[in-house]
């Protein structure tokens, strides 16, 4: 069940109007949260309901277990305990067959014995998100950032929760269980900034995204010899508009419907193409996820405690596993390595970073610019199917003379909204949101009710699932 | 290289967008999520349309589709489907220039 379709409207109205109704009864509503984010993701495979309430069960026992026992080795066995599981289980799922194939390609490359056989494995949509909230709370019950271990309820329904459930944002269990253990305030319902979130994330994704992936990045990536130098480059500026507009969307739709529900999420994005380097750019982009492995995987891996020499191959390993865990592929792979090479060399230059080094404005344009050029340069690894796909692209910006077919008026004018989204002010939304402050509520949600209408005509037929999901 | 102490982990708070959001109560939401779908229903009933022609066949999705079909004829009678056509309109030549 996509965000913008009338599926999910009519699924979010029913939700809404019984979940509100059981306001005054907290562990009802709670219930009835659950059971309705299951039938949410049951939409797409009801067998991995399983999958999901198992591993809600499993952490939630390891977190209890932790925090029973007093002694520190033993505590720490159980969360590396609780931990591997985790990652077992999303690398069973997604890196099994992957493995495989690398194993394959290896014993070929060395003798002509037979291959290993390949296992007929469906990818579980969303396994990295509800993974990563397990480990989540296994860990902060092990750093004791949450007082007491959650009840099965709180557990099953913050790992759960069907507007985070399939991409994101990645919740930490410290700073949302305590929302949940308390009871929602029918007086504090943040309408206006939600519906402006969802009508902005419904004409980032129904418009942008989908015009970016249907009149422009598809076809080129698809067959990219059949295009020179220009179309290629501007395939991948569209692609990186692409990406920009497909996630945040689904975020910022994500937020909204939350905020509807009486739940607050973190932010995820802040204009990230207007970066000035790649700390910079990491602090912008899925800011959910850097955070995340910053705290649980950087910091565990050492942080910057031991020296610089092994802060760098503790930034590195981060984003090179950081990648890896957007797909199974050695692109991804690549991706992440460039992105850890690129800042651990940042990191060496700019001691104490780049935004209190640079403070000139032509120096902060220049780095941005250049800063945008790399990120692109890697997302033609990113959305390339492979290895090869990803050169002959980069081969063919040697193709100079070939005319230019892709810039018509409209994928120009599609490509420089959605850089644009970069360079209105930072606080645009609740500007939008107290200049309106004077509209009726009634009267805003009937403008909101035009606008989804005039978003839904804007787009082309039919929409394409997010491209986070398939992580 | 000597290690520095093993000091108490600080998440960085994660940052809610909609902290500094207005408040509204529940009363108006609801208000406010009516006026959207009657509103939506109005002016997007092609759109409704072409949801249930895309559900599976059976004798509820005939019914349904029976009763959007009317819907549809009689928003169109009184001039409301010109909202969402005019857009496409303006969309699809916008699209046609080279």
């Amino acid at each position: 069940m996509l965000f913008p379709t009338l599926n999910f409207g009519l699924f979010f109205i029913a939700v809404f109007i019984i979940s509100w109704a059981l306001c005054r009864l907290p562990k009802t509503r709670l219930w009835f949260l659950i059971v309705a984010s299951y039938g949410f993701y049951a939409f797409w495979d009801w067998r991995f309901c399983f999958l999901l309430g198992g591993s809600s069960v499993f952490n939630w026992f390891m977190g209890r277990q932790i925090f029973r026992v007093q002694h520190a080795r033993r505590r720490k066995f159980l969360v590396a305990a609780a931990v591997f599981v985790n990652l077992a289980v999303l690398g069973f799922f997604k890196y099994f067959n992957f493995l495989i194939g690398s194993v394959n390609s290896l014993i070929e490359s060395l003798t002509p014995a037979q291959d290993i056989p390949y296992y007929d494995i469906v990818l579980p949509i969303g396994i990295s998100f509800f993974t990563f909230h397990g480990i989540s709370y296994v860990v902060d019950i092990y750093r004791r950032k949450i007082a007491a271990p959650a009840s099965l309820q709180h557990i099953l329904f913050y790992i759960a929760f069907f507007p985070q459930l399939v991409a994101g944002p990645i919740v930490r269990a410290a700073h949302f269980l305590p929302q949940i253990a308390k009871p929602v305030d029918p007086g504090d319902i943040r309408a206006r900034r939600a519906l402006l979130l969802i009508l902005g994330g419904l004409f980032k994704k129904v418009v942008l995204a989908n015009y970016l992936a249907t009149n422009l990045a598809d076809d080129v990536f698809f067959d990219p010899t059949q295009y020179g130098c220009l179309d290629l480059l501007f395939a991948d500026y569209g692609y990186a508009a692409q990406i920009y507009c497909d996630f945040s969307a689904y975020t910022d739709i994500a937020i909204g419907v939350a905020a509807l529900l009486g739940y607050r999420f973190p932010w995820n994005f802040n204009q990230p193409y207007r970066a000035i380097g790649l700390q910079d750019f990491w602090q912008r982009w899925h800011i959910s996820l850097s955070s995340w492995l910053r705290d649980y995987l950087y910091i565990p891996l050492g942080g910057n405690r031991h020296g610089e020499l092994k802060r760098y191959r503790n930034l590195f390993l981060t984003m090179l596993l950081g990648g890896l865990w957007h797909g199974a592929s050695w692109n991804f792979v690549i991706w992440g390595a460039m992105h850890g090479a690129v800042l651990v060399i940042e990191h060496a230059v700019f001691k104490g970073g780049m935004k209190a080094r640079i403070t000139s404005l032509p120096l902060k344009v220049i780095c941005t610019f250049v800063t945008f050029q790399f990120v692109c340069f890697t997302w033609v690894f990113f959305r390339a199917p492979d290895f090869n796909h990803a050169l002959s692209y980069f081969a063919g910006f040697a193709r100079l003379s070939q005319p230019m077919t892709t810039a018509t008026p409209f994928n120009l004018v599609i490509v420089a909204l959605a850089m644009s989204l970069h360079f209105l002010p930072p606080d645009w939304v609740r500007t939008v949101e107290f200049r309106t402050r004077r509209i009726p509520l009634p009267l805003y949600g009937a403008l909101a009710g035009a606008a989804i209408v005039a978003i839904a005509s804007l787009g082309p037929a039919g929409v394409a699932p997010f491209i986070y999901f398939q992580f | 290289m000597t290690d520095s102490p093993k000091s108490e982990l600080i998440y960085r708070q994660q940052i809610e967008c909609v902290t500094n959001a207005l408040p509204s109560r529940l009363l108006p939401v609801c208000a406010a999520l009516a006026a959207a779908a009657a509103t939506s229903l109005f002016l997007g009933s092609e759109a409704l349309l072409n949801w249930v022609n895309n559900l599976p066949i059976g004798p509820v999705s005939d019914d349904l589709l029976q009763i959007t079909q009317d819907w549809q004829n009689a928003m169109a009678a009184i001039g409301l489907t010109r909202f969402s056509d005019s857009i496409k309109a303006l969309l699809a030549s916008f699209q046609l220039l080279h």
